[in-house]
């Protein structure tokens, strides 16, 4: 049995915590792939509106989104089995946009029975998503990108469904993206 | 006057996997071999060590055909860890008055 002295013994604790950091970088790829995902589901679905006549505008979203699901899913398993260790803030922010994801579903149920422009409710949600990872991240342009969002719900709710969608692209872009692409530098 | 040492964690291995568990929820196999710099028999032995005075729980489970163990800390483990810092201050306060 070998004993360590006090020294030794806060040298080795110091060193196995240092070794094990908490990189918010490795984030920036669901930001940035849910960004544009998001936008293209937006942009796709103002063309169908604005220059077509066809009747399902929203098939980019039904397409776009479950594939969205799919490949965050087989990244993040992925990612985790690369890397051999996840942090409570990796649980965290998995199980906050699991839960906004599944709630971006219900939202858009809720509105379609409402009869309301969905786009203000995901923009709200969008916001406090993006403002609770930033804070907890620590990250200062996600926690703007967040109050951003916020800013941008007020806006959509004095415009039409179809502007709407291109506030959304506009609010992703500015809220979401370029904080992801500064969380990637970082 | 010195106390009674965790003999469990007074031993480099098992104090450096109980630290990296400290600060993450969990880790497997692979990176705890990576942060402990040992060998995998060495590993195992010690893991089951930690198991065994309760500090770490242990999930075997296969992942794409090939086995994959997981620890984590136990809230017993917690306590372990904050006692035998606890006893570290004192005896630096102590070499160091």
């Amino acid at each position: 049995m070998e004993n360590l002295t006090a020294h030794e013994s806060l040298e080795i604790i110091t060193s196995a915590i240092q070794k094990t950091k908490e990189n918010i970088k490795e984030q920036s790829f669901f930001y940035l792939f849910w960004g544009w995902l998001t936008v293209s589901a937006a942009l796709i679905q103002y063309a169908l509106i604005s220059f077509t006549a066809f009747q399902a505008n929203y098939l980019p979203w039904v397409i776009l989104m479950p594939i969205g699901v799919i490949v965050s899913v087989i990244y993040g398993k992925k990612h985790g089995k690369q890397r051999g260790y996840e942090t409570y803030l990796d649980m965290f922010l998995k199980y906050l946009w699991i839960v906004i994801g599944f709630s971006f579903f219900l939202i858009v149920f809720i509105s379609i029975v409402l009869q309301v422009n969905t786009t203000i409710f995901i923009l709200f949600l969008a916001g406090v998503g993006t403002l609770v990872s930033g804070m907890a991240m620590k990250f200062k342009p996600l926690i703007a990108g967040g109050i951003l969002f916020f800013a941008f719900t007020i806006v959509s709710l004095y415009v039409s469904a179809q502007t709407g969608l291109l506030i959304l692209s506009l609010a992703i872009l500015t809220g979401y993206l370029i904080p992801a692409y500064l969380l990637k530098k970082s | 006057m010195y106390q009674e040492l965790d003999k469990v964690l007074s031993q480099p291995v098992r104090l450096i996997i109980v630290s990296t568990l400290m600060k993450v929820r969990s880790a497997d196999f692979n990176y705890l071999k990576e942060v402990t710099n040992t060998t995998q028999g060495n590993l195992s032995h010690q893991l089951k060590k930690l198991k065994e005075a309760g500090y770490i729980e242990i999930e075997k489970k296969f992942v794409n055909n090939y086995p994959k163990t997981i620890c984590r800390i136990t809230s017993q483990g917690k306590k372990a860890f904050a006692d035998y810092v606890e006893k570290m201050k004192t005896y630096l306060n102590l070499e160091n008055p």
